[in-house]
């Protein structure tokens, strides 16, 4: 028991922590008013928290590699789950987008949970079927189990969707799918994007209208980019102090606390303060590697690059989003943006990769 | 003596050629992502392949060409931008490139030194002396402006690096680096 304690990633258990942290000071400064303090989404973000890290701890206790056999139950939860947000009456829609179900004392958005329950299925998957990766079939086969699940996120939530595609295709890669396969799928994904946007719903379509014409501001996502550049720039070096944002007040950089809390904390603690956000998210992305470099077997490695590839592309996409670098999508900061689904779900992915360190890493590196 | 002018000046000029097209190309994006990356890339690779003259050539006259053509929104930022430019091919030759040995350590080292000292050029030259000095521009726009050339930078410094890292192996097939 001693031994699994000195064990533990300590530096994995403590980001989230220190994350967690800025987050609700963040919130706080969002939210708060003269009268509240304390508004109602930093008592949730810390009680998310709460609860994230006792998830946390059960999934280090636990021995992932029990969850091998039950891949095919994940896989269908996490269908199941997802097709709660098409129940009328539990389903809530905001901003274009059907992501969260309404419990009544709480909402959830099943995509995170997904996630989770997603990297475990096709990781149990692809480690089954990783000779079969050799050949073409085989690699289209893998490929299309992976599919239907950020198919179907993808049709309520295109966000969502974009992450789960890259999850796939860093997974599938992982495994040993050859990469001259990787190219072709990611030829035909760039050729069908003009056809694909016709699919897409209005307001998907201006948020790439905006993303292609940054100057005009007509468009309302264009407006909301404009606003989180403004913010940004003006918070210059060291930013404008704690609680003190021009344009945070302003209200019209909108979800503040979620989508675009990273120009807020560029304009209260200026480029210093986002560049310490980042080098906390480099840590941990740098911390991730080193538990898939270690790993000796395949089922563990693949769940950390699975993980590892959702927090990379969240951050990158978020970031570049605020810069005007990506689209807007509705893709949050892991443990800074406000919300309880995101943080429990992103604490659980933290306690399997910290279950593989603990259980499947070597002194020396064993899987790279 | 002649041939390796003739060959200093023909490879100098395809790659100032392959980046001025690269910008046009990737104008109607309307996004310096795409348009920063590759420039970024371009400069690192010519530095590599063509040597430190050749790239810092091209570093120089690309934004002079970019605002003739339009591209460049501020003629006082073509200077910094050159020197941006400079900076970047300047520190990957003395950190990656003058060893007899190339390792992946020192090509990251130059990555990173590199990103982030262009980074602080554009900053310091364009945000605290064009933008209050020079242009005065009011609040609205000059935050705008200072955003873009604060994270952008370092970002599109980062992923030309890298995609110049990925390319070079490939691109060593045809053309043999330059001798340092």
């Amino acid at each position: 028991m001693l031994d699994a304690l000195r064990r533990i990633d300590k530096t994995l258990l403590a980001l989230p922590a220190v994350l967690g942290f800025i987050s609700c000071a963040m919130i706080s400064s969002i939210d708060a008013t003269a009268t509240d303090p304390y508004s109602r989404q930093v008592v949730v973000q810390i009680a998310s928290f709460c609860v994230g890290y006792g998830l946390l701890a059960l999934a280090i206790i636990v021995d992932y590699k029990k969850f091998f056999r039950f891949d095919k139950l994940f896989y269908i939860a996490a269908i199941g789950l997802q097709c709660l947000v098409f129940v009328p009456g539990l389903a809530l829609e905001a901003f274009g987008a059907r992501r969260w179900i309404d419990l009544g004392f709480i909402s959830l958005q099943p995509s995170e949970f997904v996630k989770v329950l997603f990297v475990i299925a096709y990781a149990a998957y692809l480690t089954r079927h990783r000779d079969e990766l050799k050949t073409f079939f085989g690699a289209l086969l893998a490929f299309l189990y992976g599919l239907p699940i950020p198919a179907i996120i993808a049709y309520v939530d295109m966000g969502t969707g974009i992450v789960l595609f890259v999850m796939l295709f860093g997974m599938l890669f992982a495994a040993g799918l050859r990469g001259t396969f990787v190219m072709q799928l990611a030829i035909v994904l760039i050729i069908s994007i003009p056809l694909g946007f016709r699919f897409l719903s209005q307001y998907q379509r201006d948020r790439f209208t905006a993303f292609l014409n940054p100057e005009d501001l007509s468009i309302d996502a264009g407006h909301q980019v404009y606003q989180a550049k403004v913010a940004i720039g003006s918070g210059g070096m060291f930013g404008k102090g704690y609680r003190q944002g021009v344009i945070k007040e302003s209200g019209l950089l909108p979800v503040q606390d979620s989508d675009f809390i990273f120009p807020v904390i560029c304009e209260e603690f200026g480029f210093l303060g986002g560049m310490v956000v980042l080098a906390l998210y480099v840590a941990l992305i740098a911390r991730i590697w080193w538990t898939i470099a270690k790993a000796t077997e395949l089922f563990g490695a693949l769940i950390a690059i699975g993980f590892m590839c959702m927090f990379g592309f969240q951050i990158f996409q978020n970031v570049g989003m605020s810069l005007g670098l990506m689209p807007v999508t509705g893709i949050t900061l892991p443990f800074l943006s406000a919300g309880g689904s995101s943080v429990v779900a992103n604490m659980i992915a933290i306690g399997l990769i910290m279950s593989v360190h603990l259980r499947d890493t070597a002194r020396g590196l064993k899987y790279l | 003596m002649r041939n390796q002018h003739a060959r200093w000046v023909a490879q100098t000029g395809i790659f100032l050629a392959v980046l001025v097209v690269a910008q046009i190309v990737t104008r109607p994006l309307g996004n310096s992502f795409v348009t920063g990356s590759l420039v970024n890339m371009l400069l690192i690779l010519a530095v590599m392949f063509c040597g430190l003259s050749s790239a810092a050539t091209i570093g120089a006259i690309s934004p002079i060409i970019a605002a003739l053509t339009g591209m460049s929104p501020f003629w006082p930022f073509v200077p910094v931008i050159i020197a941006g430019n400079l900076v970047i091919v300047f520190l990957w030759h003395i950190i990656a490139l003058r060893r007899t040995e190339r390792s992946k350590a020192f090509d990251i080292l130059a990555l990173a030194v590199g990103a982030g000292a262009k980074f602080l050029v554009l900053y310091i030259g364009i945000v605290n002396l064009i933008v209050p000095l020079v242009l005065n521009l009011a609040e609205p726009q000059a935050g705008v402006v200072s955003a873009a050339f604060s994270w952008p930078q370092i970002v599109t410094a980062s992923i030309g690096g890298l995609l110049a890292l990925l390319v070079s192996p490939v691109l060593a097939k045809a053309i043999p680096p330059a001798k340092s």
